[in-house]
């Protein structure tokens, strides 16, 4: 019980010193919202108008209280559960915004997600089974190679051959104009088009971790006297492969898995970037440009949590699972 | 070591389960898509780039938010009257004449005839309570025009506006303003935060359909001057304005009708169709070198006198503005369409050569000593920060030539390029040496002036941010003329005043114009012909209603 409770007040402790920095770290940027709000509106201009920035200032009430002050209110809304209005997409709200970017963003990174993990667990562990063969070379030193490549890059060259020269997806964005949000036909396989070349860009570098992560652990295992002690009664090679190394090899990229979970968010930045894509990863790339501290701050506390929920999670299961842990603290 | 069962995958994929549903965004208001299905205007559709409202655009017209849909409000809302932002010539719109009384009452006489697409008539109450937004709802107003205005009446077809001091100025200000329908907006507890779902409007085009991907504006057939209008759809998609996605558009031919920043224009977008694709790039603003008054040398008359020659602006022009424009004038004006405010007894137009000789002459006159191969004052050399933002490329580029230019005369200039809002920050506290801006190259030279030297009778000191003169300029003179300049009602009035300050600017030297800044604009005559452009310059781009007036299907041009 002890360990339960010791796990939970870091937790917490965590947590809070997470949102104190959330709170601190936007405010050491340099600049003014409004006055970034008033440069996004005049992209071609290289001066702004001092007279529409005060207007913007007035228009989303910047605060002109003292930071401790600030500080104060801004845990008070946090307990609330009210995250405020956004500064980039005034009037509406940061709760408004997240909640239509959300979803795209988990769908593309879920998806991708737990794609990359089955595929490069499962090559990883054919690989290590099958070692220092010809598939373990070309699968480690694929991997390696591609690991080695900036994924931002395969990503514009992937939508500069297949979408503009090629012409076989769609040029940016999550769907076609012509189609109307919501649960139609038209919608949906326009949204899927959309998704293929984000979502390649993701999986041709997802599985690299899993697949090298995977392999070295199951290649130590299986040198070690149990998997030989499984050979010498006999077991058939598929048995030893999958219930003696495999499905202990895994264990560490299943942790690594909760830590993914929660970087679904700040990885999507990029690549939503590149491809006009309609999540979160956008919404944070805009947020920061715009010195939007609401929205940056909640989509930080998003991320924030994600990554601290899974780790807590996680660490309740092992303590339940490995008895050991528990006491040992 | 960790150890434990694939429970824990499991566990963590039932976290991921709850995926919400795919987003519904914005509900879908059915506007005017039965409005026009008889009679069709001959060109079928202009196709577009962006249209604001970020990379997330929610339904939002309106005209005041951040977030405003501006490729449907520029179409709906429309002013009182249009400065020809080339030429400088007013254009009579929803208000049919103006006049100035006295330099304090402006009354604009209110076009009949014009009905909101409700088909309520438009009046001169509508003009009043667009105006008055502003007065009770101080983030409305953008111009910040009620710190000068006392009031606004309508009387008849005439609406009158009183100043509380002489405020030719403000009048391109007041006509700019899109006027809003009374009968809608007065309902609006909070016109701030109103997001105007369903516009009521008098412009030329009506909102077809929207989603967060594309927005279609269809011809208003009741619109007062639909006979002029022969464009029956206009079409936006979402990009990202000016990112590598529109830019690539543009090149394979998939707007019409742009103004975004393409690289290489001759080859990524010329080329491609030489038969269609056109572009003009008139100047705008002077980006020009602003120094701190508040510290030598800068605060030395004959220092910037003798430096504003040491810059060769038309390969400034060529680095950073792909030679689009020219070197710009000392006398601060966008020549040559401005040319009717110029002073004639200006020689070459204040058009400064590059001619180190004579920077050095002006230097040596005013006490400077040339050591070997650096200048020198009181056995000092002289040094200098320029700080440049990193992600303007181009002005990175000329910083480089400014670094030259100084070297050849003997001041070493190191160039500290950095963070956009490090650089503004330190601008507006006074903490930097030289810079670039981009002031005046619009038709209000007041503006201009006031932006660059407004305050300069009390400069702000070092430490409190400001806005205007954040040069510091100190000069009474200059500030009397300035506020002379804002009460001139009339071209008449404002010329001898515009000459005084040329040939303050010219002699005193406050900032260095060097180039002027091209405005983008980029048209296909595939589908429409009757673009202005370097030919026949009948509007400034950033003249849109003036433009789709003057459109006309290929054959007929």
């Amino acid at each position: 019980m002890i360990y339960f409770v010791r796990r939970f007040a870091v937790f917490l402790l965590t947590l809070w010193a997470a949102i104190t920095l959330n709170f601190i770290i936007p405010r050491l940027q340099p600049g003014d919202p409004a006055e970034r709000i008033v440069r996004r509106l005049n992209p071609n201009s290289r001066t702004v108008d001092p007279n529409q920035v005060e207007a913007v200032r007035k228009m989303l009430g910047l605060p002109d209280t003292n930071i401790f002050e600030q500080y104060l209110q801004y845990l008070q809304t946090l307990v609330r559960g009210e995250f405020g209005v956004s500064y980039s997409y005034f009037p509406f709200t940061v709760t408004h915004m997240i909640g239509q970017t959300l979803p795209w963003t988990l769908v593309l990174g879920a998806v991708t997600l737990f794609i990359g993990f089955v595929v490069g667990t499962l090559l990883g562990a054919w690989a290590a089974w099958r070692r220092n063969g010809p598939f373990d070379s070309v699968t480690t030193l694929g991997a390696t190679f591609l690991g080695t490549l900036p994924s931002f890059w395969i990503a514009l060259l992937l939508l500069y051959v297949c979408a503009f020269k090629w012409g076989w997806f769609p040029v940016g964005g999550g769907y076609s104009g012509d189609a109307q949000p919501g649960w139609n036909w038209a919608f949906i396989s326009s949204a899927f088009e959309h998704s293929v070349l984000p979502a390649v860009s993701i999986l041709l570098f997802a599985p690299i971790g899993w697949i090298l992560g995977m392999r070295n652990n199951m290649v130590t295992i299986l040198g070690d006297d149990y998997t030989r002690l499984a050979k010498a009664k006999g077991l058939s090679e598929r048995r030893i492969a999958l219930w003696y190394g495999a499905r202990v090899a895994v264990l560490p990229n299943v942790a690594g898995l909760a830590l993914a979970v929660g970087g679904i968010l700040g990885g999507s930045v990029v690549i939503e970037q590149i491809f006009s894509y309609p999540g979160m990863g956008r919404l944070l790339f805009e947020a920061l440009r715009d010195g939007d501290y609401p929205l940056m701050q909640t989509v930080f506390l998003f991320i924030i949590i994600g990554v601290l929920l899974a780790d807590l999670v996680a660490d309740f299961l092992y303590g339940v699972l490995d008895p050991r842990v528990r006491r040992g603290g | 070591m960790l150890k434990s069962k694939p429970m824990v995958f499991l566990l963590l994929l039932a976290l991921l389960a709850p995926m919400p549903a795919v987003a519904s965004a914005g509900s879908q208001a059915p506007f005017h898509a039965a409005v026009a299905q008889e009679g069709e205007a001959p060109i079928e559709n202009l196709d577009r780039g962006d249209f604001g409202g970020g990379s997330n655009p929610q339904q939002n017209f309106n005209p005041f938010s951040p977030t405003v849909l501006s490729g449907a409000t520029t179409w709906l809302f429309e002013p009182l009257m249009i400065i020809n932002a080339y030429s400088c010539e007013v254009i009579p719109w929803l208000a049919t004449e103006f006049a100035w009384p006295d330099p304090q009452t402006l009354q604009f006489t209110i076009r009949e005839g014009v009905t909101w697409s409700d088909g309520t008539p438009f009046t001169a109450e509508d003009v009043v309570f667009t105006h008055k937004l502003g007065q009770a709802f101080p983030a409305l107003d953008t111009d910040q025009a009620w710190d000068v205005l006392t009031d606004v009446v309508a009387e008849g077809n005439t609406v009158t506006f009183t100043f509380n001091t002489p405020a030719g100025a403000q009048f391109s200000n007041l006509v700019d303003n899109p006027i809003l329908p009374k009968h809608i907006w007065e309902a609006q507890a909070d016109p701030v935060t109103f997001l105007n779902e369903e516009p009521v409007s008098t412009g030329p085009f009506l909102v077809e359909s929207f989603n967060p991907q594309q927005l279609v504006m269809v011809r208003n057939p009741d619109y007062w001057q639909a006979e002029k209008v022969q464009v029956q759809r206009l079409t936006y998609t979402k990009t990202e304005a000016g990112g590598q996605v529109a830019q690539l558009a543009l090149g394979e031919g998939r707007y019409d009708w742009a103004d975004q920043f393409q690289p290489g224009i001759e080859e990524t977008y010329v080329a491609k169709d030489p038969e269609h694709n056109k572009y003009w790039f008139p100047a705008g603003g002077s980006v020009s070198l602003m120094m701190n008054h508040s510290k030598a040398p800068f605060n030395d008359p004959a220092f910037r006198q003798g430096i504003a020659y040491a810059f060769d602006r038309e390969s400034m022009a060529q680095r950073a503005a792909f030679g689009y424009t020219g070197g710009s004038t000392q006398a601060f004006l966008t020549l040559p369409n401005q040319e009717i405010y110029l002073d004639p007894s200006i020689p070459d137009q204040g058009f400064l050569p590059h001619d180190p000789a004579k920077a050095i002459e002006i230097l040596t006159a005013g006490g400077y000593v040339m050591d070997g191969d650096s200048l020198t004052k009181d056995g000092e050399p002289v040094n200098v920060t320029f700080s440049v933002p990193a992600s303007f490329n181009d002005w990175v580029q000329a910083a480089e030539l400014v670094r030259e230019g100084l070297g050849e005369i003997g001041i070493n200039v190191e160039i500290d390029s950095k963070d956009p809002d490090l650089v503004f920050d330190e601008r507006k506290a006074g903490n930097f040496d030289m810079t670039f801006d981009a002031p005046g190259g619009g038709c209000n030279l007041w503006a201009g002036y006031n932006y660059a030297l407004g305050g300069s009778d009390a400069p702000t000191p070092v430490d409190t941010p400001v806005d205007f003169n954040y040069i510091r300029f100190n000069s009474p003179e200059t500030q009397a003329l300035i506020d002379q300049l804002q009460g001139a009602t009339d071209i008449e009035a404002q010329t001898p005043i515009a000459h005084q300050l040329q040939q303050m600017m010219m002699t005193q030297v406050p900032f260095i114009p060097l180039w002027y800044g091209p405005v983008w604009f980029e048209y296909r005559t595939e589908n429409a012909e009757g673009w202005p452009s370097a030919e026949n310059p009948y509007a400034h781009p950033g003249n849109p209603l003036v433009i789709i007036t003057n459109l006309v299907p290929p054959a007929a041009a």
